[in-house]
């Protein structure tokens, strides 16, 4: 990629003389090298199955992060005692007793009135008409002890969310101020000591989380790769370059979202703006769409919609109305990617709004929605992993690097937020679901997911160095600690068709930096 | 597998019985259909097993109700769920013979995978070599775990008379919680996400599966209750 600049000294004077015969030199954009993990990929075609049932994937979910929990726990609880008293190990949640301490492992259940319930649903379809989304699932009758914290409602009794901690025996109640501090949602697997009261509830003194799992360290991926291929490991690495992130896009076709777009392309391509950022620019390796590019390309429609069409049709239509197909947005961003992408990699994970499955974890947006930029990517059949333009899963974890990133469209940090009452800390929920090694904990209990049966997908198996969320309200990032040294950068990546902002990762530090891109308006 | 279209049957054909001088030609029906390449190999079973076709009941309901789904034909759901012992069955196909150089080839081809199953690989499912220790197995040593098992409760077990030891064992097998939900998934392959879980399921549970399978035993494949809660009753 070939960028021509003159020195900084000259004024604007300096282009206005007759052809000169000094040499430029060019700009080359710096290499990343790449690696795509299979991990959210399902089976294709007949492998894949909808029959089993998701107590499956909580019971796994429950398996695989049990022998965890409890190694943490045992060490952090194998002196705790009250009165002499010392806490036991129950194997299952109803072997509690009442006045007895001991702690237990299970999945914590959160029943909140206002969660969507499909009985509920069905039976006032025919009544009324569809309820507002939901910001927040907790009634807010607990308003008035909103300041004791996050789940005050439920311990005192009142409507607000019931905690419980549930596993193959039983579901048992939670109580205790020690809730209301905490950050809980359904899914997470906690161990909890305390005991019994007289209500039959248990009373929380302390929780603990699975915490961070093991943190490959940086180029394992790579070294494993050449090693299984018989290569030396030991090659000379250049110096990384930057990574830039973006999401939220947003094309629809009609509006006039086409001017910071050509904006964010032309920085991209280093033909915008002056030698200094021309040269940022060519440092940038690799280029992450982190959701949402399309704005309503996801064809479900809502029931309003679907009362509106029946009512112009005159009868009813069930599923997707092909005639008011519009391809206008695949075809804009199919466009905007093929001018980019002769210059630059680019990663592109499905979002909410994305034209692919609705269910986590989603597939790859199809080959066949980009007909230009489809000549970058590998074909399907062959086996050589992820090519130039990576159509991939959201979640998706890949190696950029060296080093482990794990990135997702925003739906299960988004979800996670509506359990949270009086919570807007976006980084603490993306640090808790990586403490509770769950990439969506709320799957399947309020976010629609793929029913595992063999085992949860969704559990952490290994650290990765950057965890990137896309489509939040505004950018946000700090960096999380675990036990065995383990750090990790939270980078929450804002909605770029209403903040303008690119995010920059610097690949030798792991520092983001943010780049904005603003339409002055006139009046 | 995409969809199952209902068979049209003779219903949608128009048959001409004024005039049936002329042969007709049918695009549906029975005997028209051709299987795609793509369907997974049946195995030991074909599609009409005792197991999902329910006689039984068929010959109650049939005089009273005209079956709105077609009961002769199971649905995608059951044919799906019942091909998990057979795609099971197809990877022990050498049981007396090198079942130890078998899995190890097995392994030791698998390698790049390296999670087996559970945590969402595609391996065969066998962490070592349970499947040889477990066709080793002998009758009384299943007799005597069952013995043990029966041991463990004060009264004795009604209602399981005329049940055999084998079948005795699996529904104990079934009924244990700690190895999750029994519905939905046949035995063998409950069996090995245990296993691959690290729950330490007992070996002679697996024997008396395998046994049943060589014996060809279909109906032991799934669990009992998943049969009883998956049955297609037309309520009426």
């Amino acid at each position: 990629m070939a960028v021509q600049y003159g020195t900084e000294d000259e004024g604007d004077d300096s282009m206005l003389h007759a052809p000169s015969d000094t040499e430029y030199p060019l700009l080359d954009r710096v290499k990343s090298t790449y690696t795509s993990l299979p991990t959210y990929q399902l089976p294709k075609g007949e492998d894949r199955h909808y029959q089993q049932q998701y107590a499956d994937m909580y019971f796994a979910r429950l398996a695989q992060i049990k022998p965890a929990v409890e190694q943490i726990a045992s060490e952090a609880w194998a002196d705790f005692g009250i009165a002499g008293e010392k806490a036991l190990r129950k194997d299952r949640v109803l072997d509690v007793r009442q006045g007895e301490l001991c702690w237990v492992i299970g999945t914590v259940y959160m029943e909140m009135p206002l969660k969507p319930n499909v009985l509920e649903d069905i039976g006032k379809e025919h009544w009324i008409a569809a309820p507002p989304p939901r910001v927040k699932y907790d009634s807010g009758m607990a308003n008035g002890d909103s300041e004791h914290g996050a789940h005050a409602g439920g311990g005192k009794g009142l409507s607000g969310a019931q905690i419980m901690l549930e596993d193959e025996s039983g579901r048992l109640r939670l109580t205790g101020s020690y809730l209301e501090g905490g950050l809980l949602v359904t899914g997470a697997i906690v161990a909890v000591v305390g005991t019994e009261n007289a209500d039959g509830d248990f009373e929380v003194l302390e929780i603990r989380v699975p915490d961070l799992p093991r943190q490959p360290p940086r180029w394992e991926t790579e070294d494993g790769d050449a090693a299984v291929n018989g290569k030396s490991a030991s090659q000379k690495r250049s110096k990384a370059g930057k990574v830039a992130i973006v999401s939220g896009l947003g094309m629809s076709g009609d509006e006039g979202d086409t001017l910071s777009l050509d904006m964010l392309m032309e920085y991209l391509l280093g033909e915008s703006a002056e030698p200094g950022s021309q040269e940022d620019a060519s440092a940038i390796s690799r280029l992450i769409i982190a959701g949402n590019s399309l704005s309503h390309g996801s064809p479900i429609p809502s029931r309003e919609e679907m009362a509106a069409v029946a009512k112009k049709v005159g009868r009813k239509t069930y599923g997707y109305d092909s005639s008011s197909y519009n391809k206008a947005p695949t075809d804009r961003l199919d466009q905007w990617l093929a001018s980019l992408l002769p210059s630059m990699p680019i990663t592109l994970l499905p979002g909410e709004q994305d034209p692919t499955s609705t269910s986590l974890p989603q597939q790859p947006i199809h080959a066949a929605m980009f007909p230009h930029s489809r000549a970058y990517m590998n074909a399907p059949a062959a086996n050589e992993g992820a090519g130039w333009f990576d159509s991939t899963t959201n979640p998706a974890e890949c190696s950029v690097d060296g080093w482990r990133l794990l990135a997702t469209g925003g739906q299960p940090v988004d979800d996670v937020y509506k359990y949270l009452p009086d919570c807007e800390e976006r980084l603490e929920m993306m640090e808790a679901m990586l403490r509770w090694r769950l990439t969506a904990p709320t799957a399947p209990d309020t976010l629609w997911c793929y029913p595992f049966q063999d085992g949860d997908q969704f559990v952490l198996k290994e650290c990765p160095h950057v965890y990137i969320v896309g489509n939040q309200p505004k950018f946000e990032t700090v960096v999380i600690e675990g036990p065995v040294g383990q750090q990790v950068r939270l980078v929450a990546v804002p909605k770029f068709k209403d903040t303008g902002e690119l995010v920059l990762l610097d690949c030798e530090t792991l520092v983001p930096e943010v780049v904005k891109f603003e339409v002055f308006e006139e009046g | 597998m995409p969809p199952k279209r209902r068979s049209a049957g003779p219903r949608a054909v128009p048959t001409r019985t004024s005039s049936q001088s002329q042969a007709t030609l049918s695009f549906n029906g029975k005997q028209n259909r051709v299987t795609k390449p793509g369907v997974a190999p049946q195995g030991k079973t074909n599609k009409k097993d005792p197991a999902i076709v329910e006689d039984v009941p068929q010959a109650e309901i049939k005089p009273d109700v005209e079956p709105e789904p077609d009961l002769d034909e199971p649905t995608t759901a059951e044919t799906a769920t019942a091909q998990h012992p057979n795609e099971e069955a197809e990877a022990p196909t050498d049981p007396l013979q090198n079942g130890a150089s078998k899995t190890e080839d097995i392994l030791g081809g698998r390698a790049p995978q390296s999670e087996a199953g559970a945590t969402g690989g595609k391996g065969s499912g066998w962490l070592a070599d349970e499947e040889t220790l477990a066709r080793k197995t002998t009758d009384t040593q299943i007799k005597r775990y069952w013995r043990a098992k029966e041991a463990e409760r004060l009264a004795p077990r009604v209602h399981q008379e005329d049940l055999t030891v084998y079948a005795k064992v699996l529904r104990e097998w079934d009924m244990s919680g700690q190895f999750g939900p029994c519905i939905g998934i046949a035995r063998l392959k409950r069996w090995k996400r245990a296993n691959l879980l690290g729950l330490n399921p007992p070996i002679e549970v697996l024997a008396v599966i395998l046994k049943e399978m060589e014996a060809g035993n279909v109906k032991a494949q799934r669990a009992y209750v998943d049969e009883l809660m998956n049955s297609r009753f037309v309520e009426t």
